[in-house]
């Protein structure tokens, strides 16, 4: 087997792991009876430990093989968090586990992204076909999880997702990493590198203003369709097809990267479709509408972002690079995140969520404008 | 665009076109086929202005010249031969650089928390004075190293004799631009690479290609920056400016060379990389630990002392004093150093000479002096008078090998000369016809004589032991295309490299010092081989030539054979990656631009100041007066550091093992000021001292593994007596807890009581100056903790403490000494036993 087909099936577990774990947090710390205090601090180190996460294995990634070795670490630690998490009701043991998930788990899926990269380009694959197998495990996860949640008990679903992810390292000990690797690495990677290339510095601008801002937007969506007198079930419903409908475009979108397609034309319609979204939660239209058409152009932009986003980072950067760049741009969008966060409820609260939604809108815009004026053709792709 | 006649004898003003490819938008490459055929050294040439335009070439005249125009067109195109200085930092890029490290930006973020926060007392910033000191340090160090090479720089810069505008001006060799002409004769250094275009010279390329013996160059020929001119004068026009030089390029690669860290850093380096994933977390976790077991208080004051405890735990779990005592003891190392005519750029470097395996050395200028002397006459016609010196000396144009001849049969200028041969490359000898005596010839002795003569054959015996020879004739007479007659051979000269004095002693000290001697030279690996053993080099007789090897079968020969000849610039950078692939620690010295890439890959770098400019910018050492003999002092200074920092390192290190610890159990129970006492004198002052000590010991084992195995025990000890202390103060085992308030106080006189103990075992064996460290550190720390001074820094108050709070540190500590004790005992019974394993 190719090991981009192993590489699928460690998205499809990573993504599945992830699924069953992180949405069902704060359900389990409710379940174990943490005040809401307890709670809000445990998830509010999560963003903080993410940011941190991302720094040190940014720091630590540089050639496949480095790489490959921490992802298996990884998930490893991963692994033994996520179960460990539903054996013990002890808040200074659960606020050590929750740290270490903080620390690990953002950078796991950074580390993947460049590892999958970097195989998809060893065996000249696609990689948003990779990428469609980790929507497809988190897609089934979020329609098994809530069937699995009324069967047992959460410490069984988290050994689940821990097993999940101790799973990736049985696969990954069946992937053979090139003993040459084709592709020319640096010996030592640094952070700065990443600044003196100036098309990058503008991308991340790009990026941080639609993904960070999407980021903090999709905290509050739930919120605000429950503002909306959504009903959950309807929510929940809804949140299933996105995921489908963004496999679907994922799947799309790797067809049209197989025959050449302009990768920036992909990622400018997908961000044209992130900005309308919040743009058209901005309006008045009635609940169910703007929910069937969000859902829909969530779909199209998140899916067209995903398959498009990281082939032009690696074009940008260069393969060499794009792990670390990967983890950078993870570091930035919890950074800008953390402080989104923070002063968004201010906004929803003393304005409008509409007010919110139309400002995310915009400043999107303004990144999609910024990724329309960046010239990827003039970069020479690094081998 | 027409295609260059790759046939066509280089070089005259009308062949010089350019093949002009369009690539992109802005920018063009030119493919300079003359180039190509003439040295093969490149396959393009990108030339293109600073705005990006095409740059058309001049053709300018022997008579006149650029004309000043052309030169400011030059200018305003940045066509000048100055080269951005890649390898010179600025002050301020020294400040950023030593700054911006992630421990310092760390620890001033824990500092200004605590400033944010309002904690009060000095003491609680004590810290703050040992991370200032390291970057004053680091930075100071830092800027010496630029001055000290600042000022070799000046003393290199040339000016150079150049025509603009029909004028000969002198011109700094920066100012020389593209296409200029300008003149060079014997002894000049060539600033730029450049085409003769009339004259021919001799230029001593050992810089760049390691071969010593002069390469003729003609009209056409291309001459290389970096180089001197050995006899001749020519006139060149610039072909190459700045960073398209040849020697501009070399170095630049040699810059792309993964930089070597030593043992020590790589270590720090991990330990660091080790807190640095802990501290931030463990504080978060030690903080909301903290919040959560005071029930999520929203007092200040309260949030306030658990802001001051994170930050005592965070700082504790940094082993600041660690990275000041090894730059503290490695400054001191870098001015004795100094002082003794060894420049340290690198202050790891003395780390890494100490642990060399094997020392690549290069004939010229490290075990030779670059000088000749006149090892021995054959007489063959017993008869004859002495005119050696005549001959010789009758010749303005001097080379190492006359100069040689000339200390012992001075020029006295006693006969008339009536004409003269100068040497040549092709003819290989010179003459002299003299008034009255006749004609004498003097040169190679199968070029003065055929090479089939019965006295050449017998000369032959001392050109295969190394020698240089030298034959002098009479002949009939001379005409300017050579010698008329058949030659009388009269005298045999041979004449060897002059070995430097102090070599072979110095050889002596490396051999007895485990340290193989790898002789790597671009000359004759046959002569090599015969100075190498005078010099007193072991195996000196196992030579190879590296001459049209390539690079695997170069690794191959690495560990093989002792010298090596005939060496290129790559294969030395080879041979010094195959040494160190076969798990040796390298050293490599050198001077010539030739042996940069190598100096870079290699473990430990040292140039010769009289060197090139780009060697000793690259180098770790500079050997100021370019003496090899120099080394074995900073070998020792190297010892000295390793040793001393390897005892003391773990003094740091069990704080940092205990912070960790007791911040994982939540119990830490410490402000920063509270480990002023164990900081200042059982592990900072105790360490400054012991670490200065002379240590010349040979080095064994690896410093992390022989670090942790002493932290380790420590470091558990201290944790478990803290941890008790607490526990048992909040109540856990006893009804104690109504002497909560004194955990800091009594934690504190515990720790500093483990502290001297640690510091007793580490003074051992006792010598009188670690008695006296030992004593005045228990004095110290006793007075400290039993005065107001511990009160007013320290915050323990032992005035307040009862009867069974010292019962209850008496007990701990009792526990704590045997805990220690056995502890020490079990890690030192393993290690010993993991090492006659190892040996067995």
């Amino acid at each position: 087997m190719k090991n981009v087909r192993k590489i699928n099936l460690v998205y499809s577990s990573a993504f599945f792991g992830d699924a069953l774990f992180s949405p069902f947090i704060a359900l389990y710390l409710i379940s174990i009876g943490f005040s809401d205090y307890e709670r809000g601090i445990l998830l509010a180190v999560i963003p903080i430990c993410t940011i941190i996460g991302n720094f040190i294995y940014g720091k630590l990634s540089s050639s496949l093989k480095r790489n490959f070795f921490l992802l298996k670490i990884l998930s490893l630690v991963n692994s033994l968090v996520i179960i460990l998490f539903g054996l013990t009701k002890n808040f200074y043991i659960l606020l050590l586990l929750t740290i270490l998930f903080g620390l690990h788990n953002s950078s796991y899926f950074s580390i993947q992204d460049g590892v999958g990269v970097t195989i998809c380009e060893e065996e000249k694959k696609i990689y948003s076909r990779t990428r469609m197998f980790g929507s497809l495990g988190y897609c089934i996860a979020l329609l098994s999880g809530s069937y699995l949640v009324s069967l047992l008990d959460y410490r069984y679903i988290f050994i689940i997702a821990g097993a999940f992810f101790f799973l990736i390292n049985v696969i990954a000990l069946f992937i053979k990493l090139p003993v040459q690797e084709k592709i020319i690495e640096k010996e030592d990677i640094k952070y700065k590198d990443l600044f003196k290339n100036k098309t990058f510095v503008l991308y991340s601008l790009f990026y941080l203003l639609v993904n960070g801002i999407w980021v903090i937007g999709e905290a509050y969506t739930s919120t605000y369709f429950n503002y909306l007198e959504v009903k959950d079930s309807t929510y929940s419903l809804m949140y299933g097809i996105q995921v489908g409908i963004e496999i679907v475009v994922i799947f799309i979108c790797s067809l049209l990267i197989k025959k050449k397609f302009n990768t920036k034309l992909l990622l400018l319609v997908s961000c044209v479709a992130i900005s309308l979204r919040y743009l058209l939660l901005g309006t008045s239209l009635s609940p169910l509408t703007l929910m069937i058409i969000t859902s829909l152009l969530r779909g199209i932009g998140w899916g067209g972002f995903l398959s498009s986003h990281l082939l032009l980072v690696k074009k940008v950067l260069g393969i060499s690079l794009t792990t670390k760049g990967i983890t950078f741009l993870a570091i930035i969008t919890n950074l800008l995140g953390s402080i989104g966060n923070f002063f968004a409820p201010y906004i929803y609260l003393n304005i409008s969520f509409r007010w919110l939604y139309l400002i995310f809108g915009f400043i999107q815009i303004i990144g999609t404008i910024i990724l329309s004026r960046i010239n990827f053709e003039l970069i020479k792709e690094v081998k | 665009m027409e295609k260059h006649d790759k046939n066509k004898k280089v070089f005259s003003d009308e062949t010089t076109e350019f093949r002009i490819l369009k690539k992109h938008k802005k920018s063009y490459i030119i493919e300079d086929d003359d180039l190509k055929s003439l040295q093969d050294t490149r396959e393009f040439r990108k030339i293109e202005s600073k705005d990006g335009k095409l740059i058309s070439r001049y053709s300018p005249t022997l008579e006149k010249g650029l004309t000043l125009d052309q030169v400011q067109k030059r200018r305003e195109e940045g066509l000048i031969n100055k080269t951005k200085n890649k390898y010179e930092k600025s002050f301020l890029q020294i400040i950023v650089k030593n700054f911006f490290t992630f421990l310092n930006l760390l620890l001033f973020g824990i500092c200004a928390l605590m400033l944010i926060s309002g904690v009060k007392g000095v003491s609680n910033y004590f810290f703050m004075l040992i991370i200032s000191s390291n970057l004053i340090i680091g930075i100071v160090q830092e800027i010496r190293a630029k001055i000290v090479i600042d000022k070799l720089s000046l003393v290199t810069k040339t000016k150079v004799k150049t025509l603009r505008n029909s004028i000969k001006i002198d011109v700094d060799a920066e100012d020389i631009v593209l296409d200029d002409i300008y003149y060079l004769s014997t002894g000049q250094k060539i600033v730029t690479d450049s085409i003769v275009v009339d004259g021919n010279v001799e230029v001593n390329e050992s810089l760049l290609t390691g071969e010593s013996l002069p390469v003729k160059k003609n009209v056409g020929d291309i001459v290389f920056a970096g180089s001197f001119i050995s006899s001749g004068t020519c006139t060149c026009k610039v072909e190459r400016v700045g960073d398209d030089n040849y020697i501009t390029q070399l170095q630049e690669r040699a810059k792309r060379e993964k930089k070597n860290n030593s043992v020590i850093l790589k270590s720090l380096n991990i330990i660091i990389g080790i807190i640095s994933m802990c501290v931030i977390p463990f504080g978060i976790y030690n903080f909301i630990s903290k919040w959560a077991s005071m029930g999520w208080t929203q007092e200040w004051v309260e949030i306030q002392k658990i802001i001051t405890n994170t930050c005592g735990s965070m700082v504790a779990m940094i082993p600041s004093g660690l990275y000041l005592t090894v730059s503290v003891t490695l400054v001191v190392s870098v001015m004795a150093l100094a002082r003794k005519n060894t420049l340290v750029q690198d202050s790891y470097a003395i780390e890494m000479l100490a642990r060399t395996d094997v020392l690549c050395l290069d004939k010229t200028g490290t075990i030779t002096d670059g000088t000749m002397e006149l090892h021995d006459e054959i007489e063959i016609n017993k008869n004859e008078i002495d005119i050696v010196g005549e001959v010789l000396g009758s010749f303005e144009e001097r080379n190492q090998t006359s100069e040689a001849i000339l200390a012992k049969h001075p020029y006295k200028g006693t006969y008339n000369v009536i004409s003269k041969l100068p040497f040549s490359s092709s003819r290989k000898m010179s003459a002299v016809k003299f008034e009255d005596i006749g004609t004498y010839v003097i040169g190679a002795p199968e070029f003065v004589l055929t090479p089939d003569h019965p006295v050449v054959k017998d000369l032959e015996k001392y050109t295969m032991q190394g020698y240089r020879v030298l034959l002098l004739g009479k002949v009939d007479d001379l005409s300017s295309e050579g010698i008329i007659g058949d030659v009388e051979p009269l005298k045999g000269y041979i004449i060897k490299d002059h070995i430097r004095d102090t070599a072979p002693e110095t050889l002596k000290w490396f051999k007895e010092n485990e340290v193989e001697i790898k002789i790597i030279s671009g000359d004759n690996p046959l002569t090599v081989s015969e100075i190498a053993k005078q010099a007193g080099v072991d195996n000196a007789e196992n030579y190879v030539s590296l001459e049209g090897m390539n690079l695997e079968e170069v690794s191959e020969a690495a560990t093989k054979y002792t010298v090596f000849g005939r060496v290129a610039p790559e294969q030395k950078a080879t041979l010094v990656t195959a040494l160190k692939k076969a798990n040796k620690t390298v050293a490599m010295t050198g001077d010539g631009v030739n042996d940069i890439l190598a100096l870079k890959i290699s473990d430990c770098s040292i140039a010769m100041a009289s060197g090139s400019e780009a060697a000793r910018n690259v180098s770790s050492i500079v050997l100021i007066d370019s003496d090899f003999a120099n080394l074995p002092r900073v070998v020792a200074e190297g010892r000295r550091v390793i040793n001393n920092v390897t005892e003391v390192a773990s003094l740091f290190l069990m704080k940092t093992i205990f912070a960790i610890l007791l911040t994982l159990s939540t119990k830490y129970p410490f402000e920063p000021s509270n480990l002023m006492v164990i900081e200042i004198f059982c592990s900072g002052l105790a360490a400054f001292a012991l670490a200065l000590q002379p240590n010349n010991r040979k080095i064994k084992g690896g410093f992390l593994r022989n670090v942790l195995s002493k932290a380790v025990p420590g470091g558990i000890t201290y944790a478990l007596g803290v941890l008790a202390i607490v526990l048992i103060l909040e109540g856990k085992f006893t009804h104690i807890d109504d002497l909560t308030v004194y955990k800091q106080t009594i934690g504190g006189l515990y720790l500093s009581t483990l502290g001297i103990l640690t510091l007793f075992f580490h003074c051992l064996p006792l010598n009188k100056f670690r008695t006296a460290i030992f004593s005045l550190m228990t004095v110290a720390t006793l007075a400290v903790c039993f005065t107001p001074i511990g009160e007013f820094f320290a915050h323990f108050y032992i005035k307040q403490l009862e009867p069974k709070a010292w019962l209850l540190y008496g007990i701990v500590t009792i526990c704590g000494v045997i805990l220690f004790l056995g502890s020490k005992f079990l890690f030192d019974h393993f290690i010993k036993k993991h090492e006659e394993r190892k040996k067995n």
